[in-house]
């Protein structure tokens, strides 16, 4: 069991899927500052990675600034910075773009996409902003 | 340092060539996942390397030592299970044990103590009271409690369900990596070895089409899919478009280059700057039926870290 969510799905680079599912944790806080990250170890094993992609995926993490590894104690989330809007923003970037080819292909205008974009927020998530 | 390297391997049976001038090399530490069809060499390859066959021509060495001159000691450093492995039915796992002990000078009685929990084994049992799982779990266990330095097995996971394949990735990946055991594995089956191995080749055929680290691969394959201006055909279609296949509009095939980044400008060196092209990430599966349509073609297989 891992403190955050990844599924790897086949034909697509594990590195990457781990790495963007870790990063999506960390920027959206699944995954607390300041909190216990698995050991490389523990990745290949929850995952059945082979350790070598485990080590990448971690060591891709540090050289973000998500994670910080602390000699004798192991990997910790980051405390130091909270990712800005535009961070988070950007993990969302490729589903955004996928998004408005599909609504371009279909013909949609960007106020379809946009009211769309509106419905469906009120729907799961109320009135909140 | 290649903990096993092939060069120039051939085989026959009478006339039957099983192997064809087979170079591979497996680096010191790697996950090595050797793949293909039923039939392809990949067991007669196994058992040159355990010294248990003599290729017809060119030279096999398993760490360093020629294959065809192992000795007792060179024999220790090595775990083999072949397939279907076959250990003394009427043995309890605990007389097995006891009986491969002092075989070994580096045979780690707790390490076959913590294996042997960890996969559930109950050494009191008789080897023909287990069952296939178990069996390949307790060979696995005998084959690593010696901590070999190069562990080689033919089909581990082959005929096994689902919770026996967990059992047995995780146990070689405690011992893989860190521990510095290589591993070299042969499968006609993809499966867990996508994710498993850090290196992977493929044998056809008895010939070499592929040996590479496994992002490597990743990285020089590419799905590519074009939107074509009009109905026009291309002409002819590039021979290097591999399991090219069109529907209206459009065209796709697996391309292989120096990086997904150079796939695309070689496609759009051809169908110009605007053209629509999509890029994704290319199965291992897709790879091999990929370099398996290629096969009258000549393949140059990149072997491993020169020593």
């Amino acid at each position: 069991m891992l403190p955050f969510t990844v599924s790897i799905e086949p034909g697509k680079s594990p590195y990457r899927q781990i790495v963007y599912a870790a990063t999506k944790a960390v920027v959206s806080g699944e995954l607390a500052p300041g909190s216990a990250f698995p050991s490389v170890r523990e990745l290949s094993q929850a995952l059945k990675i082979n350790p070598n992609t485990a080590q990448k995926v971690v060591s891709e993490l540090v050289r973000d600034g998500l994670l910080e590894v602390y000699p004798g104690v192991g990997t910790v989330v980051t405390t130091k910075r909270r990712a800005s809007a535009a961070e988070r923003r950007a993990l969302l970037s490729s589903d955004v773009e996928a998004l408005l080819v599909d609504a371009k292909r279909l013909g949609l205008t960007r106020d379809d996409v946009v009211s769309a974009i509106d419905a469906r927020w009120t729907d799961l998530f109320g009135e909140e902003e | 340092m290649n903990a096993i390297e092939v060069s120039q391997v051939s085989y026959r049976y009478g006339r039957v060539t099983a192997l064809r001038d087979v170079d591979l090399a497996v680096p010191d530490g790697a996950l090595y996942a050797l793949l293909g069809p039923n039939g392809s060499g990949k067991t007669t390859l196994l058992q040159i390397l355990m010294g248990l066959r003599r290729a017809v021509s060119g030279r096999a060495t398993i760490l360093g030592v020629d294959a065809a001159h192992l000795g007792a000691r060179d024999r220790a450093r090595v775990g083999y299970v072949a397939e279907g492995q076959t250990l003394p039915g009427w043995m309890r796992l605990a007389q097995l044990e006891a009986y491969l002990a002092p075989l070994y000078a580096t045979w780690d009685a707790q390490l076959a103590d913590e294996l042997r929990d960890r996969f559930a084994l109950d050494p009191a049992r008789r080897i023909r009271t287990l069952s296939r799982g178990e069996r390949m779990k307790a060979a696995l266990l005998c084959a690593l409690a010696p901590r070999p330095r190069v562990l080689v097995m033919d089909e581990p996971f082959t005929g096994m369900d689902a919770l026996v394949k967990d059992d047995l990735v995780r146990g070689l990946l405690g011992s893989s990596g860190a521990e510095g055991c290589t591993i070299l594995l042969c499968s006609h089956d993809i499966g867990e070895l996508e994710l498993l191995a850090d290196w992977v080749g493929f044998l056809d055929h008895g010939a070499v089409r592929l040996s590479a680290p496994m992002e490597r691969v990743r990285e020089e394959f590419t799905r590519v899919e074009v939107a074509l201006p009009d109905d026009r055909a291309i002409g002819a279609i590039p021979p290097e478009w591999m399991l090219a296949e069109s529907a209206g509009r459009r065209m796709g095939f697996v391309l292989r280059a120096e990086s997904h980044a150079a796939a695309e400008r070689t496609v759009r060196a051809r169908l110009g700057e605007t053209a629509d092209i999509r890029l994704s990430d290319v199965s291992l599966r897709e790879v091999f039926v990929a370099l398996a349509s290629k096969r009258g073609v000549q393949q140059r297989p990149e072997t491993g870290a020169a020593a």
